[in-house]
């Protein structure tokens, strides 16, 4: 349990390539039914081009140079197929290889909150004024596997600040939770997922951190305005209301599932920006972010009166979900360069 | 510098030749070339155009090979190149040889060898004409970039596409009476139209074909040319100019600004104008470069080449025949031996010994080679003595 | 195939759009070279360019040289930025029938070519219709 209320959200951006896979078309070659769409990534794109624009559209809406930011961490599954590390590259890119911290955090849907919990921590240790956070993932899914309901693409980025009058929002506390579950593994580097599992353990374990969390911040659960959470599959948003015991409405805003899928470590992060692009003065935005093996964040954020600022001056996540087209599997499997 | 004069010249049929290597090409024009003037004089260098010799066949010292093949091992043998221009820029060097009084007689030949490969690998290699690090690397084709300039030059000029296929169907025409052409049958403007897009709005009949050939001629001074035969023409002008290689670069993708340089400069030293020319062989590697070929050398303005093509101007019995051999598109495009071919096919038309493809009265004939799309481009005018 | 020294060295100018401005007459050039392709003068200066334009022509390119065969067509096409210059790229993002001459498009980060067994990624600026 971490009690801060130091470190704040100086600006966010985010990705989403503009391919959509019909689950539907999925679910006919896995042998499950669903609906809605996965986003998917352009054959010429990957963890680090997407990562790249995140970042950008984030340093824009902070109004904040590259050249401030002194870390930079980034949460994603994506390194571990291109075997390079995207904080190195982003770093180069950005001009700032010399003068940051920088890291990639892997291994799953976890690992957006994980880096957003180190640049967090490592900001109130004085380390920076201003930190990078990002969460990306392809769709690393092989076809014909249930993980390909697991798996889609997107970026996001948060700035984060120690200068409490750049933020816009305010990280009042955080939280982690962790279990021993027999959940996702790995074999033939194909992803085994036991979903009713992974289902089990959000159920039994968010309200205990949720809990939690909110006695120690003496916070009440009717105060939150929106929760933020990574969506796995299509079912998680009605287990963690019920779970939570809270309207569904209040999941509504971020729950994007339907539309891009689940964008592994993006996936808590994105719900997080789209919360915070509907969000006013006074909101409390609780973020839920899991991951197989099993472990939980949960973080509270607080807006405050400036956040219409840096709406402003986003790429908003919508310019990305209405800007589509949608593929056919065939296509799917040419872009993945498996055909 | 002194007067140069071609004495005889050495064509293979253009085509697909499975049995033949580019050695075997190679040898057999250069023997033809050098059986006509009957071993008189021996060559004291080869020059030879090529472009793919060692991305296709792994073979530099390309000179020295071809040497060694047909026995003039000893003597100075290179290989010059300019990507598909490499035929007319190896004319420019043995030229120089000859007129700067280094050499009394050479040999310059051209072969290309195209259809041993599978068609992707040869795009690559063909490729490599535009800049590597800055085109290339998109995996554009060499096609690609001349789609891009047909484009523009089509909106630009509002040129009808039939006029492209026109003169498509213009060098098939002439390719009947020639009997080394690769593609000797006739086309229709429909044909062109409909067949494969290759890089749009590039057809597959816009294009110049995979070709393997070789030519040779043998130059000399004049001198020493009028102890050989009475058959010879002389080289009254040549000229030669670039242009960037990145095609975005240039200041205007709608003029072939190397080849108004190389023809002024041919012009002039020939003391000739674009009038004066009886016979012409462009480098029509694609439709669109046979349109601009014919401003690049002025004898159209700027984006009314193709007018020449809807007018008949430019038929074998018109007022300026252009490449009566049937051009890059149907005698083929040996791409480092085509300026050669040029060069000889323009010498076999001065000394009336072009057969069906004879234009009457050819007394100045002119070549035009063009590497890359419009970057180094050649021009050689020829005069009966 | 390509080599990764020679694909490093070329990196700031492929992953960017990093041209020259000629400090004696002022024309902006790219790709950058030793001298001013206007003037001669060798007294240039790194530039960053726009990174919005206009499509000048395009190609839709069927048959591809080898090692790039993944998507049909390629759209290829010279673009002119925003300060006038010309550069070469791939358009992206794109479907092949709603490119149009004089389109608005803005540079992205992208894989100019996916990795192999013995080649590495190459990363380069591709353009898509505008969108930000």
């Amino acid at each position: 349990m971490v009690i801060l209320g130091n470190v704040g959200i100086a600006g966010w951006g985010s990705y989403i390539p503009r391919y959509r896979v019909p689950l539907e078309e999925v679910g006919k070659v896995v042998g499950v039914e669903s609906f809605g769409y996965k986003s998917v990534s352009g054959f010429d794109e990957d963890a680090i081009t997407m990562a790249l624009e995140a970042v950008e559209n984030a340093l824009l809406s902070a109004g904040v140079n590259a050249n401030e930011i002194k870390l930079l961490t980034i949460g994603t599954e994506s390194s571990l197929v291109t075997f390079k590390q995207i904080a190195s590259y982003l770093a180069s890119y950005l001009g700032i290889d010399e003068a940051v911290l920088s890291s990639d955090v892997n291994f799953n849907t976890k690992s957006g909150s994980e880096a957003l919990k180190i640049a967090t921590l490592s900001l109130i240790s004085n380390l920076a004024r201003y930190a990078l956070v990002v969460g990306v993932d392809v769709d690393i899914s092989k076809p014909g596997n249930i993980s390909e309901f697991y798996s889609s693409s997107a970026a996001s980025a948060i700035v984060l600040t120690k200068d409490l009058s750049r933020s816009v929002a305010i990280i009042e506390g955080l939280k982690t939770l962790n279990l021993n579950s027999l959940d996702t593994w790995l074999s033939n580097s194909t992803k085994s997922i036991n979903e009713g599992l992974i289902i089990r353990n959000v159920i039994n374990l968010t309200p205990k951190v949720v809990k939690e969390l909110l006695q120690e911040l003496g916070v009440k659960n009717t105060e939150l305005t929106h929760i933020a959470f990574t969506q796995s599959n299509w079912k998680v948003i009605n287990k963690l209301a019920k779970a939570l015991k809270m309207p569904i409405e209040k999941f509504k805003t971020g729950f994007l599932y339907d539309k891009i899928g689940c964008c592994g470590a993006a996936s808590s992060l994105i719900s997080l920006i789209a919360t915070l692009e509907n969000s006013r003065e006074g909101d409390h935005i609780l973020l839920i972010s899991y991951g197989s093996g099993f472990s939980i964040d949960a973080f509270l954020i607080r807006v405050n009166e400036y956040i219409d600022v840096v709406k402003t001056r986003s790429v908003p996540l919508s310019k990305y979900l209405n800007n589509i087209e949608v593929i056919n599997y065939t296509t799917y499997l040419k872009f993945k360069g498996l055909l | 510098m002194r007067r140069v004069a071609i004495v005889s010249a050495g064509m293979v049929k253009v085509g697909r030749h499975v049995d033949k290597s580019y050695k075997d090409l190679f040898a057999e024009a250069a023997l033809k070339a050098l059986d006509c003037i009957g071993n008189e004089v021996i060559p004291e260098a080869l020059i030879v155009g090529n472009q793919m010799s060692s991305s296709l066949f792994n073979q530099d010292s390309f000179g020295a090979i071809l040497a060694d093949y047909v026995g003039l091992t000893g003597i100075p043998a290179f290989k010059v190149e300019a990507a598909c221009g490499s035929g007319g820029a190896a004319v420019y060097t043995g030229y120089m040889a000859v007129a700067s009084g280094l050499h009394d007689c050479v040999m310059v030949a051209g072969v290309e060898k195209e259809t041993d490969h599978a068609t992707p690998k040869v795009t690559f290699a063909l490729g490599k004409a535009s800049d590597a690090d800055y085109e290339l690397i998109y995996g554009t084709s060499f096609v690609g970039l001349n789609a891009l300039i047909m484009r523009l030059y089509m909106e630009t000029y509002k040129a009808p596409r039939e006029a492209f296929a026109k003169f498509a169907v213009l060098m098939h025409e002439n390719a009947v009476n020639n009997p080394y052409a690769q593609m000797r049958y006739r086309i229709t403007v429909e044909d062109v139209l409909k067949s494969p897009v290759i890089a749009d709005p590039i057809r597959l009949l816009d294009s110049a074909p995979l070709s393997d050939g070789a030519a040779a001629i043998i130059m000399c001074s004049e001198e020493l040319a009028r102890k050989i035969t009475k058959d010879y023409s002389v080289i009254a002008g040549i000229g030669m100019g670039t242009d960037h290689v990145y095609i975005a670069s240039r200041r205007d993708l709608l003029s072939l600004s190397a080849s108004l340089k190389a023809a002024e400069k041919a012009y002039r030293m020939a003391s000739v104008g674009p009038k004066d020319i009886d016979v012409v062989e462009v480098h029509d590697a694609f439709t669109i470069m046979g349109i601009m070929a014919l401003e690049g050398l002025k004898l159209a303005k700027q984006g009314h080449g193709w007018k020449l093509v809807e007018e008949g101007v430019i038929a074998k019995d018109g007022d300026i025949p252009v490449n009566p051999s049937g051009g890059l598109k149907a005698r083929g495009h040996p791409v480092g031996a085509t300026g050669v071919y040029q060069v000889a096919e323009i010498h076999t038309q001065l000394t009336n010994q072009a057969g069906k493809m004879q234009v009457p009265n050819a007394n100045v004939g002119l070549a035009q080679s063009i590497g890359g799309a419009g970057t180094i481009i050649s021009v050689t005018i020829l005069k009966r003595p | 195939m390509s080599s990764p020294t020679h694909i490093t060295r070329l990196a700031p100018y492929r992953e960017k759009l990093i041209g020259q401005e000629c400090l004696t007459c002022g024309n902006i050039q790219y790709p950058p070279r030793k001298t001013c392709i206007r003037c001669g003068s060798r007294n240039l200066k790194l530039k960053e360019l726009p990174r919005y334009g206009k499509v000048v022509t395009y190609t839709l390119i069927y048959y591809l040289p080898e090692g790039y065969d993944y998507i049909k067509p390629k759209a290829i096409a010279i673009v002119e930025l925003a300060n006038g210059v010309r550069v070469f790229s791939e358009l992206t993002d794109v479907k092949p029938t709603d490119i149009k001459t004089g389109m608005e498009v803005e540079a992205v980060l992208r894989l100019i070519k996916k990795g192999g067994s013995n080649e590495p990624p190459i990363y380069g600026i591709k353009f898509r219709p505008r969108i930000r």
